[in-house]
């Protein structure tokens, strides 16, 4: 076969399927767009992590990083004289807001003669040469701001920049840019001791950047240097930094490859069924083809060339579009896909080539694969009764129960294989299992089912029931179509209301208070002095507060990070937290932790068991009294009291505060009154506790728009599908339509006809689909979430939404059969049985 | 008086504003040892300055080793173990003539406990690996710098020389411009050089400043000549005049002490004339590096034991002088080696 006949074979193939090839196009496209999109907004955060820490780290070989609350500097001049260290530079870092923004930018408080040893861009253009009133290095108001930062201010060399803190705001006036640190992001240097002071961070550093001496045994040293070094430090390399964020970030990536990955191959499965039918429709086609001294390789190889072109054009096309929406999404919500792992800038737009190529591959190969399934029993036809013949079918799928049972079985079985990491390998296998087992499930099903529904005199209904009952092959090709949509639109509908419910349900226990003083979402900086409680305590009509600190760290022995929330603690708020058991151990016991269920995934922990936590430079041994339940976060947490808290730590400062109003306090006079004390802590805000609720109920709903827009489009594929598929279908029984004319039916009998057969496939799919959409839910809940989130919840039936959804699909099933039926039945119905002659 | 390098003028004027904030140096004042070998941290500023010629197997050497100790009261409320109440600078140099032009390293940092301190109570200075302290009465240097280090060992062999009026030493026209101020002239030295990978062998004499000082600058003064010679013999001569940006002398002052007699001259007996310049190719700045002085009538010439003895770290520090090894020679024959300085000679320096 030539180039040339190729060619116009396929223009011709194609330009008459145009819809079908577009659609087939865009299901390819959707899934190699998600795949690619979650890539690629991955990869550039990790490249502006990677980059970041690799430029502000310098020449510096290590870092002692400690918890996110910082740890004494104490720990500074011995590591900085140990005879290993060449340079030791000390710095602390925190997020503080722009008064009267929602932004934060990074403060980082360096020593500058230690900083520029590593890292001489930390001396840049403007800490010099000006004019004698320009503020010295070590002048505490003096701020030196890269690029990034002086536009985030809207500021320039001079200005003066304000930042809230919890003194106050912070006024500091820009000496300097700091054009060489442009990587590292939106940056205020200043001086690590104005740092300290303004921020009320006395005695607290976050970081020693190292550079060692050369030519010392480095393993002998490192080990030296970290026993000079407090509990809860530890001495990394700069360049693990992306590493480990990738470390954290794998299962929430994974998970959402997968979700992709499930787009792009219900997308094949609709390219098959897609393909299978329009080849069935070609059948003579193919067969002339032959005829004319075309071998069934070369048909098989045409046909697989057509799939590889559709799934060429869906992946390029899906590239462009994951390009497109991940640059998109970059710029407005920044790196951060909802799970809150990174805080990035977002200026840094990364596609990896390769890892993009392999996602567009495998769109083609899906593509391709899909083809030559369909083009398996075309190869082997037989020419002179295909050219003759105009019975259209696919080979029917197997119709005993076995494969389904079978598949089924496999699927439960997989459900409880243990996780690899933290990838819940099982339970995807599951999932694929039993959609297997769904689509295998469909022929026996439409026999079980339709054997239930009594015969009926109406010849309609009978002829009907016959046609669907038989289920031709490609009538099955339809419905499993209709059953995968359907079954992972359902699972997915199942699992974020659940989730959605068991959040709303969690959320009501856990803001027990009235009002709530937050400091927290404005970065760390900005934080409540104890000053500052006590006079919000003293505001006339609040009965009581309970001040809440976090505290984030890594345990020792562990790569994992683990949060600590101190708080008061009594049975009220530990049924909020949904723990278990909710009962407070009397005081005179070891010291008592609750842990997240993650906490009980990531450490092993169990309750009875004595965990040991590097809290302010010690080691801390809590008794894990029970599990409490944590929406907030995917990796593990604790809960402790804050008065042990405090006497172990003497960190007086708290993040938020949760108020509790005296019976009959006139809430608006006490807000007022709160609202005082809150403006003089720029960046922290005063809300109650409904507020907040919606606010995090609207995130979550923001978080999964995507997810419900993928929704959205699987159902809309997989009804276009359908009435593609009902076209070619009445297409090819124009004969049969013409030979009920000819037994009396009208046409209006005819278009009814088609109809009630859509509408049983589509109650069929929907039923299968259904069933197997609550099962994948199961799956989703209880495995995929448990092993990859770590949080527990249960299932909440969606029924509203899933009533709309089996009855769309059922209708749109039967509205969509009988519009396309209507072209096929349009010709006179003498020209259809003529066609026959 | 001694030298505050060049960039440490600019800081020091920053702070003259609150010159009352700091102690004074005041007439009467009264020196004490070994107290007075160690930091006076409530004053501003003050310095230990060595400098001297080297005899090595590879030929005449000058070297130079600094410590600055400034105080910054700004900083002074706010109670951080970082708050950089207290500066440290370190300057070192190596004059080798095989070389061309100097040698030189430097270290800056805030006072912070066993990182950087200045010591009160005897000579204790230092800056992480670079030091300078007094030990069973003689100074320690070891300056690990960059491509080249000292380890010397500085021995006095005469007794202390107490600048001006004894150790109340006036800089300017007003009482409280003046600094406290000794010398140590004729330091025996031992030790070795180090360049490179190599160690030589080096000793030779020395001289030792350290003053200290809350108003070291009158306000018209742009920078300064000084000069401190070992004459042959014994004597000890050193001179200084501060200049104003005409190249008018603002102050001077002299002290010269022969056969144990110490004389100090006033300003209008000490009078300074460049000799002969030379132009520095990397920085353009052109520097007298042969001066002419009279001290009472009489003439006294420095002549350079290399002319590219120009200190340039304006790169890290904001700073640039000439501070280099000189032979002299004076009024009936008298010989002798020192340092010469000179400061505010290029534009006016920022930090």
């Amino acid at each position: 076969m030539n180039a040339a006949l190729v060619a116009t074979l396929l223009r011709g193939s194609l330009s008459s399927n145009r819809w079908r090839s577009l659609l087939a196009v865009f299901c390819i496209a959707l899934g190699v767009a998600l795949a690619g999109a979650v890539n690629t907004l991955h990869a550039s955060a990790l490249d502006e992590i990677d980059r970041a820490a690799r430029l502000l780290a310098g020449t510096a070989d290590y870092q002692v990083k400690g918890p996110r609350n910082g740890f004494d500097d104490a720990s500074y001049a011995p590591v900085a004289l140990h005879p290993a260290v060449a340079v030791a530079s000390p710095v602390i870092e925190l997020d503080a807001p722009l008064p009267g923004k929602t932004e934060t930018v990074r403060v980082m408080g360096i020593d500058p003669f230690r900083a520029a040893r590593l890292q001489p861009g930390f001396l840049a253009e403007g800490s010099s040469s000006r004019g004698d009133d320009t503020p010295t290095l070590l002048d505490a108001n003096a701020a030196w701001l890269t690029p990034a930062a002086l536009a985030r201010f809207g500021a320039k060399v001079g200005d003066e920049v304000v930042l809230g803190g919890p003194k106050g705001e912070v006024r500091l006036e820009v000496a300097g840019a700091l054009p060489a640190l442009d990587g590292g992001g939106p940056l205020v240097v200043m001086d690590i001791a104005a740092v300290q002071f303004f921020f009320d961070r006395i005695g607290v550093i976050h970081r020693i950047d190292l550079r060692l001496v050369p030519d010392v045994p480095r393993e002998a040293a490192l080990r030296d240097i970290a026993a000079r070094l407090p509990p809860g430090t530890a001495l990394t390399r700069p360049d693990e930094a992306a590493m480990r964020t990738a470390g954290l970030t794998q299962a929430y990536r994974v998970n959402l490859t997968a979700l992709a990955l499930m787009a792009l191959f219900t997308g094949g499965f609709l390219v098959f069924s897609t393909l299978a039918l329009q080849a069935a429709r070609r059948r003579q086609e193919f067969a002339l083809l032959r005829a004319l001294g075309l071998t069934a390789g070369g048909v098989r190889a045409f046909l697989a060339l057509e799939g590889g072109l559709l799934g060429l054009a869906g992946a390029v096309a899906g590239t462009v579009l994951g390009l497109a929406a991940s640059r998109a999404m970059l710029e407005r919500f920044g790196y951060d896909l909802g799970a809150g792992f990174f805080s990035g800038t977002g200026n840094t737009f990364a596609p990896d080539a390769s890892s993009l190529a392999i996602i567009g591959v495998l769109g083609v190969a899906t593509a391709a694969a899909a083809a030559l399934a369909v083009t398996r029993p075309l190869a082997s036809l037989d020419v002179a009764q295909a050219l003759k013949d105009r019975h259209v079918d696919l080979p029917s799928p197997p119709g005993d129960w076995s494969w389904p049972l079978g598949l089924a079985a496999g699927a439960a079985v997989a459900a409880f294989l243990p996780p690899a990491g933290e990838i819940s390998v099982g339970g995807y296998l599951s999932i694929g299992l039993a959609l297997a087992a769904a689509v295998m499930a469909v022929s026996p099903a439409s026999r079980f089912l339709l054997d239930q529904v009594p015969a009926s005199d109406a010849p309609l209904r009978t002829l009907a029931r016959a046609q669907v009952k038989s289920l031709p092959g490609h009538l099955s090709a339809m419905v499993s179509g209709i059953v995968v949509s359907v079954a992972l639109t359902a699972a997915m509908a199942i699992m974020v209301h659940s989730f959605r419910v068991s959040l709303d349900g969690w959320l009501s226990g856990v803001l027990e208070a009235d009002l709530f003083a937050r400091a927290a979402p404005q970065g760390d900086a900005v934080v409540f002095s104890k000053e500052a409680q006590a006079r919000m305590a003293a505001v006339p009509g609040v009965d009581r507060i309970d001040p809440i600190r976090f505290e984030r760290l890594t345990p020792e022995g562990s790569t994992g990070l683990l949060t600590v929330i101190a708080r008061p603690v009594d049975a009220q708020l530990l049924r909020g937290f949904q723990a278990d058991p909710p009962a407070v151990p009397p005081r005179n016991g070891p010291l008592t932790a609750w842990i997240s269920e993650a906490a009980v995934d990531l450490f092993g922990w169990k309750p009875g068991q004595d965990i040991t936590v590097p809290l302010a430079g010690s080691r801390v041994t809590f008794r894990v009294a029970g599990i409490f339940r944590d929406y907030s976060r995917t990796w593990g947490a604790i809960l402790v009291e804050l008065a042990d808290y405090r006497a172990l730590t003497n960190d007086t400062l708290a993040n938020d505060i949760a108020i509790h109003l005296a019976p009959g306090a006139d809430i608006v006079a006490v807000e007022a009154g709160l609202g005082r004390i809150v403006a003089q802590v720029p960046g922290a805000e005063l809300h109650d506790a409904s507020f907040i609720h919606d606010r995090a109920l609207a995130v979550f709903d923001r978080t999964f728009a995507a997810t419900y827009a993928l929704e959205a489009a699987a159902i809309l594929i997989a009804l276009a599908g359908v009435t593609s598929s009902f076209a070619a279908l009445a297409w090819s029984r124009r004969r049969e339509f013409g030979v009920l004319r000819h037994l009396g039916l009208s046409r209006g009998e005819v278009l009814r006809l088609l109809s009630l057969e859509g509408g049983a496939a589509g109650i069929i799919g929907a039923f299968l689909g259904l069933l197997a959409g609550g099962a994948v839910s199961v799956v989703l809940v209880h495995v995929v979430n448990r092993q990859s989130f770590h949080w527990g919840m249960a299932i909440h039936m969606p029924w509203l939404g899933l009533a709309a959804l089996v009855g769309s699909v059922v209708l749109l099933c039967a509205l969509g059969a009988s519009a396309a039926g209507r072209a096929a039945v349009a010709r006179e119905a003498v020209h259809a049985v003529k066609d026959d002659a | 008086m001694r030298r505050a390098a060049a960039f440490l003028a600019l800081i020091v004027s920053a702070f003259l504003t609150h010159a009352a904030d700091y102690a004074p140096v005041v007439p009467g004042l009264k020196l004490a040892f070994p107290k007075d070998f160690g930091a006076h941290p409530d004053h501003r500023i003050e310095w230990w300055y060595a400098t001297g010629h080297l005899e090595t197997p590879k030929g005449p050497m000058g070297f130079q080793v600094t410590f600055f100790r400034l105080r910054n009261k700004a900083a002074d409320a706010n109670p951080s173990r970082f708050s950089p109440t207290q500066l440290l600078f370190a300057h070192a140099a190596l004059a080798d003539p095989a070389h061309g032009k100097l040698r030189h390293d430097q270290r800056i940092a805030r006072g912070f406990p066993a990182l950087a301190e200045t010591r009160t109570g005897d000579t204790d200075v230092f800056i992480d690996d670079w030091s300078f302290k007094r030990v069973d009465g003689k100074y320690v240097a070891r300056i690990p710098g960059d491509g080249f280090a000292l380890d010397l060992v500085l021995a006095p062999t005469q007794p202390l020389l107490l600048q001006g009026d004894a150790g109340y030493s006036r800089k300017g026209p007003l009482p409280s411009q003046a600094s406290g101020y000794y010398s140590e002239p004729h330091l025996a030295v031992t030790g070795t050089v180090k360049i490179g990978a190599q160690s030589i062998e080096a000793r030779g004499s020395a001289w030792l400043d350290h003053e200290w000082s809350s108003q070291i600058l009158a306000e018209n003064a742009v920078g300064w000549d000084w000069v401190g010679l070992n004459l042959e013999g014994g004597a000890a001569l050193m001179a200084f005049r501060l200049r104003d940006k005409e190249g008018s002398t603002v102050w001077a002052s002299a002290t010269l002490r022969r056969d144990g007699k110490v004389r100090v001259y006033a300003k209008d007996e000490v009078r300074f004339t460049p000799r002969r310049t030379w132009r520095s190719p990397r920085t353009g700045v052109t520097w007298p590096v042969e001066m002419g002085f009279e001290i009472a009538g009489e003439p006294w010439v420095v002549t350079p034991m290399m002319d590219d003895q120009e200190m340039d770290a304006r790169g890290s520090t904001g700073t640039l002088y000439w501070e280099g090894a000189v032979t002299a020679t004076g009024p009936g024959g008298a010989k002798g080696r020192g340092y010469l300085e000179l400061t505010g000679y290029s534009e006016r320096l920022r930090f």
